[in-house]
């Protein structure tokens, strides 16, 4: 079984066309000229050993010529819209001249009108679809019509045995061309109604992973408000000291996924404690606390991660060597959202998230560096150590405090 | 889709009941058309109240193949009209059952039509025939017709909906391309919509241009934010259209920084060039923007060397460079003087002419020796 698809695969592609150069509509003619050809054929033969008149299986002979020239000029040349008048019209003649030579309303040929009517529909435009479908009902009616008033036109079959063979042919084939033709509509169907479920998907990921929830829901809704006030979150940096050197000195083949594997761990140390990471900024980790919702513990839950991370990084060499992380954490409010068009990403703006960028440099290596304000919203388990007043850059004179480890202050 | 087949054989079958009754065909037939109509409808609202498709799905073929099979006796046999239905049946089905079971039902069917030729081929007194020509005749219209119409109607339904998902999917898709471009260069898209699992490339000389807004901080603490970062959008988005015009590659933008980096793609050996063009352009469109109502100057810093480039973190992923080029360019931006570009002698001596540039001398920047560097004033701001 397993072998035989592939061999499946390839005949039907032969026979249908590349399914990457070919439309489905264009396959769908394709499938219905050869499916009436190889029918036709088949029907020569039956009729012949049946021994119907010669002149039904010159006919049919004939037509499933006719119907192969077709195939020919569709599989060959990409013009569908020619050849889908011909392929109908050649239904549409063939029909009644066997309708009547072989047995009419008793015969065979009545079990293939609606498959003519199914396969004209897929193959046509949307509103070609009441004209071409009334042309075939009509058809059905007139020669039933003919048949009714003048029995005499319809040239019976030879004997029983002839058209129980004829009938049985006709409905198990008939049978076959709706089971494909409803086949390959429905699973392509399907097969894009689960490719756009797993494109909403990713377009989903794609935008939860570049901004949060929030924000995202008001990009997709086409809001144009994308940024929002927060009067008090604390905004955390933390560096990787000498980075640069460490990037001159390694593989950046070894280095640069051991940084995406140090980050990814900042990353759910982040999602656990419930915090929101703005980004990363080369070897610069930046995170926010207290977006989206009013949460009070924003100064605890910052230095709770930044103790972590620390923790983290003493235990942890990154390629090799061992690094040291320095944390600068200051609060007060900021403007959070998405501005631009290209390389649209969430971001901070406000002098709070300069100040803690700059209490980041200044930061001895290994420990965390926190402002006045975090420290005065510090719960009463945080013990932290005044270092005076430090001069920054564009801020002037900020009192600035050093967080002492948990554990040292335990012992 | 069982519940659409179930309701629509009811309907059909009540009607055909009627027909019948109006054609004078036996009784027996009008009441098997009435008792399967009746059997669809239960099925059916067994179907709406939420019962279980895979527990439905068997008794709804059955019934259906059941009234075909005592249809076709009843009626005429292989002369009448009830044996056309079972195409509509099989399409159906096949809409309803798993794929894996279509083989099973394919060949279910060809059993049933089968055995009905056969078993009215050899035993020709269990067909009853018709009261006359004419009403077999009309029969068939009706049942050929009735079918043509059904298969019309279902196929038209299924392929407008193929090509509806496949319009959507292909907007969607679409969608969730631009925003991963939006997320990294067009070169490392290429690279991660190939199966990379991560792209990291290692650059030996590109150049790094920082471009930072003079004053921007004292501005958000003064006005009102929701006034001014949409601002500040709008003067990104004009440094986004510069960026493209010029071929190099956006970064990222850190608050009111802008970073570029030239010579990631196609190694172009002008990258040091590109950046100092880029920058005198973004020196001369500032001078034509406000911010908050006032004018406003930037300040520029390119620096050239190696870096190291890619995307890391799970979430928040995004396109960075890392190394001293980085670190170097960044820290020259703070050095420069409002209104102007600053960079050392490893740009300069990449650029086609350094006609109009100042010395600075040699300055300390980030701990390292002194560098020589130099310094370009746009003169288009005097004006």
């Amino acid at each position: 079984m397993n072998t035989m698809k592939p061999i499946l695969q390839k005949v039907i592609s032969g026979v249908l066309g590349d399914a990457s150069r070919f439309p489905l509509q264009h396959r769908i003619l394709n499938a219905t000229n050869a499916l009436t050809a190889i029918i036709l054929m088949i029907a020569v033969v039956m009729n012949s050993s049946v021994g119907l008149s010669i002149w039904i299986s010159a006919t049919c002979l004939l037509f499933a010529i006719l119907c192969g020239v077709l195939w020919y000029q569709g599989r060959m040349r990409l013009m569908c819209k020619q050849v889908v008048p011909f392929t109908i019209s050649l239904i549409l003649i063939m029909e009644p001249i066997i309708y009547f030579m072989g047995g009419g309303s008793d015969g065979g040929i009545l079990y293939y009108m609606s498959l003519s009517i199914m396969a004209s529909i897929l193959i046509i435009e949307p509103h070609q679809r009441i004209r071409v479908t009334g042309l075939f009902l009509f058809e059905i009616t007139a020669q039933l019509m003919l048949e009714s008033v003048y029995p005499d036109l319809v040239i019976p079959y030879p004997s029983s045995t002839a058209r129980v063979g004829d009938i049985l042919s006709s409905m198990l084939l008939a049978s076959f061309g709706y089971a494909l033709g409803t086949i390959i509509i429905f699973d392509n169907f399907r097969a894009f109604k689960g490719r756009l479920v797993a494109e909403k998907r990713r377009t989903d990921k794609l935008l939860r992973s570049s901004m949060p929830k929030n924000i995202a829901s008001q990009l997709l809704t086409g809001s144009r408000m994308l940024q929002e006030s927060h009067a008090d979150v604390s905004v955390m940096f933390a560096e990787i000291v000498n980075f640069s050197q460490l990037v001159s000195s390694h593989d950046p083949r070894h280095l640069i996924p051991a940084l995406d594997t140090l980050f990814s761990r900042f990353d759910s140390m982040v999602t656990k404690l419930n915090l929101e990471k703005v980004k990363s900024v080369g070897e610069v980790y930046m995170v926010v606390a207290g977006i989206p919702g009013t949460r009070r513990d924003h100064g605890d839950a910052c230095c709770e991660l930044a103790e972590q991370m620390l923790a983290v990084t003493r235990s942890q060499t990154l390629a090799g060597s061992p690094i040291a992380l320095r944390i600068g954490i200051h609060t007060g409010p900021v403007t959070a959202g998405v501005i631009g068009k290209l390389r649209m990403h969430y971001d901070l703006w406000g002098s709070t998230v300069n100040i803690a960028a700059r209490l980041q440099t200044i930061c001895e290596p290994g420990f965390i560096l926190v402002s006045d304000t975090t420290n005065t919203i510090l719960g009463k388990d945080w013990n932290t150590k005044s270092l005076g007043l430090t001069d920054i850059r564009g801020v002037g004179l900020l009192r600035t405090y050093s967080v002492l480890p948990k554990s040292a202050s335990l012992a | 889709m069982l519940n659409v087949t179930n309701l629509g054989t009811f309907v059909f079958v009540e009607f055909n009941a009627g027909i019948n009754a109006f054609l004078g065909l036996n009784h027996e037939l009008i009441f098997v058309c009435a008792f399967c109509g009746f059997v669809s409808l239960v099925l059916y609202i067994c179907g709406r109240l939420g019962a279980r498709l895979h527990v439905l799905i068997i008794p709804s073929i059955a019934n259906i193949l059941g009234m075909m099979v005592v249809g076709f006796f009843l009626n005429g046999g292989s002369h009448g009209g009830s044996q056309y239905y079972i195409f509509l049946a099989l399409i159906a089905s096949i809409m309803m059952v798993r794929s894996r079971h279509r083989l099973i039902l394919g060949v279910l069917y060809g059993l049933v039509i089968t055995a009905l030729v056969c078993i009215e081929w050899y035993i020709p007194q269990s067909v009853i025939p018709y009261p006359s020509n004419r009403a077999r005749i009309l029969d068939v219209w009706l049942s050929v017709v009735g079918t043509g119409i059904g298969v019309a109607v279902v196929l038209a339904i299924l392929i407008d909906n193929y090509r509806l998902y496949q319009r959507m999917f292909l907007a969607e898709k679409r969608r969730s391309d631009r925003l991963f471009r939006n997320s990294v260069p067009k070169s490392y898209a290429q690279k991660l919509m190939q199966g990379h699992l991560s792209v990291i490339e290692s650059h030996p000389s590109v150049s790094v241009l920082y471009c930072d807004i003079v004053g921007f901080t004292p501005l958000v603490a003064r006005l009102d934010p929701y006034l001014i970062i949409p601002e500040l959008g709008r003067i990104f988005s004009v440094f986004d259209q510069l960026v493209e015009k010029f071929g190099v590659v956006k970064v990222t933008t850190v608050g009111d920084a802008y970073m570029v980096v030239a010579g990631i793609q196609n190694s172009r050996s002008d990258h040091a060039q590109a950046c100092f063009e880029l920058g005198q352009a973004m020196l001369r469109v500032c001078g034509k923007l406000t911010l908050g109502g006032e004018y406003f100057l930037v300040r520029i810093g390119i620096h050239s060397g190696p870096v190291v480039a890619g995307v890391v973190g799970r979430v928040r992923a995004h396109f960075d460079l890392w190394g001293h080029t980085v670190n170097m360019a960044s820290s020259l931006q703070t050095i420069a003087e409002p209104g102007c570009i600053c960079f050392g002698d490893a740009t300069r001596d990449l650029l086609n002419d350094s006609w109009g540039l100042q010395p600075l001398g040699l300055v300390d920047v980030m701990d390292s020796e002194p560098m020589r560097l130099w310094c370009f004033r746009c003169d288009c701001l005097d004006t």
